[in-house]
């Protein structure tokens, strides 16, 4: 369960029990994974390469099983209903430009709405209101590809908007993207979170995401080393080998949120 | 990279662009087949049809033609093949390979007939959402038993959507071998090799990822339909190709 700023306290939207994956090389991906996210929490997972955040992240939409455990969403496991996962915990990946599949803007954000087969109108509203929330509306009739890197990145939560995921998962959503590039994405990821959304976002650049995340989770050779809120766990991270963001970023945290 | 590519779908409000998509579908498989019987009226015909697809349009010709280079190096060969194997007069002799004046016009119309094709279809792929193209597909191949209309337009979709991927791959894959100076080696078989493995491997990668990716979205073949909807004017072009159609394979 998950204490909110009020005190309210909220269900767990993600129930991870025992998670094991191993691939076919025989390499371990994860191992033993125990893990709950409560609903509207704003997770960050942190670790080195190869230490399991995507393994871990596709695993919460059925795009990976496991070999020994159990993921729920909502309280349903995702083996019995990978589809509904999917509809629920939306994922945008590291490079949005494998994301989009769609000849133009509109076209992209409505492939999921129509693979949900819905009604035409009803994929007409939902593509609308993910436009606007996007702030994409003015594009739609553009081709995906000439978009700038943060617009693609928004195309990309846009057309996991359009399936109304409750929960979303980011994969590296700062990756090569500019500054200004960065400030939209992450505005949008904050409008999301404040609207209600479960926020779980894997990271190599804490400075970005510090101020905002309810709870630090670092990875390690595909095990959670760690879970805690930021403070408790921000001097252990360089040992993991994670940068620790910089004085001045942590100084806003700080000021943020003095407790 | 992408962007370079004309062989995407762009969003426009052209008299092509608002067609219903099975009429052009139908149009382009009916012109491409009286195309394939066409003599030089025909074919001309058929050109001049092209050429205003793609002033109305506004498809951008030059873009194409750097598109279709490679191509034309196909039909380069397929008209030398021809102009060397048919029989009769000696139009020209190179290094001691003879061809023959018929071969070299019927080489000729062949290739013709080949690009006009090439071109239509790029016509169409520039005017029509791929969604549209895969809808008008299946709902073509319906009535015809025995053939999985649905699983074809899917994969007619995907087609459409890995072409200019591939393409935009290609051209990146180019590139950064020649910033490595890779025009100084001469053994065309050798940069043939280094060229198609990297470009293969990527492709597969990217494959790959747009797969993840689709699943991710819920991707399966029961989707929500496009509205496709004829009007008199879809009915007026088809009439209009038909017409072609019979002046290509009369003349």
């Amino acid at each position: 369960m998950f204490s909110g700023p009020g005190g309210e306290t909220s269900m767990n939207v993600i129930e991870i029990e025992n998670l094991t994956h191993r691939f076919s090389d025989g390499t371990l991906g994860l191992d033993q994974v125990n893990l709950t996210v409560a609903q509207g929490e704003f997770v960050v997972i942190v670790g080195c390469n190869g230490s399991g955040k995507t393994t871990l992240l596709r695993h919460l939409n059925g795009l990976m099983m496991p070999d020994s455990g159990v993921v729920k969403i909502f309280g349903t496991p995702v083996s019995e209903n990978p589809v509904r996962a999917r509809q629920l915990v939306g994922m945008v990946f590291q490079d949005a430009d494998t994301q989009i599949v769609g000849d133009t803007v509109y076209d992209d954000v409505a492939f999921g709405p129509e693979n949900l087969h819905l009604e035409r109108r009803e994929v007409e509203r939902r593509v609308a209101f993910a436009l606007e929330a996007g702030g994409l509306t003015h594009l739609s009739d553009q081709r995906p590809h000439v978009l700038s890197g943060g617009e693609k990145r928004r195309l990309a939560i846009a057309g996991i908007l359009a399936m109304e995921s409750k929960i979303l998962v980011f994969d590296e959503p700062f990756s090569n993207l500019d500054y200004p590039g960065v400030k939209q994405v992450m505005e949008q990821i904050l409008a999301l979170h404040r609207n209600g959304h479960t926020i779980v976002l894997t990271t190599h650049d804490l400075d970005k995401v510090i101020a905002h995340a309810d709870r630090l989770i670092i990875m390690e050779k595909a095990r959670v080393a760690r879970d805690g809120t930021v403070h408790e766990l921000i001097s252990e991270l360089e040992a993991f080998g994670v940068r620790a963001p910089c004085r001045c970023t942590m100084e806003a945290q700080e000021a943020l949120c003095p407790n | 990279m992408s962007e370079l590519s004309v062989l995407h779908y762009r969003s426009g409000s052209s008299y092509f662009h608002r067609m219903d998509a099975r009429f052009k579908l139908l149009g382009l498989a009916l012109l491409s087949m009286a195309g394939l019987q066409a003599g030089p009226i025909g074919l001309g015909v058929l050109s001049l049809l092209v050429l205003t697809v793609f002033f109305i349009t506004r498809l951008p010709v030059l873009d194409l033609a750097r598109e279709l280079r490679y191509f034309a190096v196909l039909l380069a060969f397929v008209w030398a093949a021809r102009a060397l194997s048919t029989p009769g007069d000696t139009a020209l002799e190179l290094a001691g390979l003879q061809f023959s004046r018929q071969g070299v016009y019927e080489g000729g119309l062949i290739c013709w007939r080949l690009l006009m094709i090439a071109c239509m279809g790029a016509g169409l792929v520039f005017v029509t959402r791929s969604s549209e193209i895969r809808w008008a597909v299946e709902w073509l191949l319906r009535p015809v038993p025995l053939i999985p209309a649905r699983r074809i337009s899917v994969m007619i979709g995907l087609i459409i959507r890995f072409l200019p991927m591939i393409l935009d791959q290609a051209r990146a894959t180019a590139e950064a071998q020649r910033s490595r100076g890779m025009e100084n080696r001469k053994n065309p078989v050798f940069r043939l090799i280094k060229f198609a493995v990297p470009l293969l491997r990527r492709t597969f990668e990217n494959a790959d990822q747009l797969a993840v990716a689709m699943d991710a979205r819920c991707f399966n073949e029961e989707r929500t339909e496009p509205e496709l909807v004829s009007r008199p004017a879809d009915w007026a072009a088809l009439s209009v190709v038909l017409c072609i159609c019979g002046v290509a394979i009369g003349f």
